[in-house]
């Protein structure tokens, strides 16, 4: 396995921790249910897990984006030999793609990347989210298609 | 002939649409007041100059680009019967968010008892104005093939050094070799 997938295991791996983390949050509910104070007991208010529900599918969304940047920046640094540590955005869109990459599927990463900044600076200056939301899989199939055009020789 | 009417023609003369299209949208954009608010029928009449402008670009690009692709894949057909490497053409369907959904041709190529597919990657890419990639199957090498600027084609070979430090040839039967034995070499 090169690094070029390891990077992809690992985003994917994101992606199968959520739904462990969803059919957590589905037992909690069901324990909740039965037993109200059972946050109460372990230490935790009741509106933490309604927080813990809710924001779920963001934080793994925030957790995968962060394989992937650790993935490109790695390859900008170890592949490229590139020791400059340029934003993101500029990365993502403009540093590493070659004529392997689709403009779509340049898009495609960097919707991923609009939206997850919208989820961390939410409350900060609140951007506006530029889509309804990215389900947990769809970030992965996107992010996971960016990586297959990097360098098979990394 | 005293049916003739050049408008009929005009239909399909792409570069009359296109320059009928800039001007409707022009039209359209030009009477919206600079200190006022888009009227719903200002935006109504805007969104269908652009839906127009974009449906016409698309037809004069796809044309263009499957046009280009053809050539890509006959002359890797020829260079491969030419080289005794038995081929067999295949239909790739593609998706781009400025073409929609459009099909190229791809070729399947079996040269050295080994298996290599042509494939089309997509008309927008980075620097440049169409690529295909050269994969050995079943393995991830492969090589870019992509059109430049100036509307030549272009592959890659010395692909041990990895892709980045790959070395940009204009695209013939010698390249083609060249990329088919690194690509074996690779796998």
């Amino acid at each position: 396995m090169n690094r070029r997938q390891q990077w992809m295991q690992r985003i994917a791996d994101v992606a199968q921790e959520y739904l462990a983390a969803r059919s957590a949050a589905e037992l909690l509910a069901a324990r909740t249910k039965s037993n109200p104070f059972f946050g109460v007991s372990q230490g935790w208010k009741p509106r933490a897990g309604a927080a813990f529900v809710q924001n779920l599918e963001a934080t793994y969304l925030i957790r995968m984006f962060a394989e992937f940047e650790a993935g490109l920046r790695e390859y900008w640094r170890s592949h490229l030999g590139r020791r400059t540590h340029p934003n993101m955005e500029h990365l993502l869109r403009n540093l590493i793609p070659n004529q392997l990459f689709s403009h779509d599927c340049i898009d495609a990463a960097d919707e991923v990347r609009t939206y997850r900044n919208s989820l961390v600076h939410l409350g900060v200056n609140t951007p506006p989210l530029p889509r309804q939301g990215f389900k947990i899989h769809e970030a992965k199939r996107r992010l996971c298609e960016y990586f297959s055009r990097l360098d098979s020789q990394w | 002939m005293k049916h003739f009417d050049p408008a009929d023609f005009a239909q399909d003369d792409p570069q009359g649409r296109l320059a009928k299209a800039v001007d409707k949208f022009r039209t359209v954009v030009a009477q919206v007041p600079s200190r006022a608010p888009v009227t719903k029928a200002q935006r109504r009449d805007g969104e269908d100059a652009l839906r127009e402008l974009a449906q016409v670009l698309r037809e004069m690009v796809l044309k263009e680009w499957q046009t280009a692709a053809d050539e890509l894949i006959n002359k890797t057909e020829k260079w491969c019967t030419a080289l005794d490497w038995r081929t067999r053409r295949q239909t790739a369907e593609l998706s781009e968010t400025l073409l929609d959904s459009y099909q190229l041709p791809q070729l399947l190529i079996y040269a050295d008892e080994e298996l290599f597919v042509l494939s089309p990657i997509a008309r927008f890419v980075p620097d440049g104005m169409g690529a295909y990639q050269l994969s050995i199957q079943p393995s991830f090498e492969l090589s870019s093939i992509y059109r430049d600027f100036d509307g030549v084609w272009y592959g890659h070979v010395d692909l041990n050094h990895g892709q980045v430090h790959a070395r940009r040839e204009q695209w013939s039967k010698h390249i083609l070799e060249a990329c088919v034995r690194e690509l074996k070499s690779l796998a």
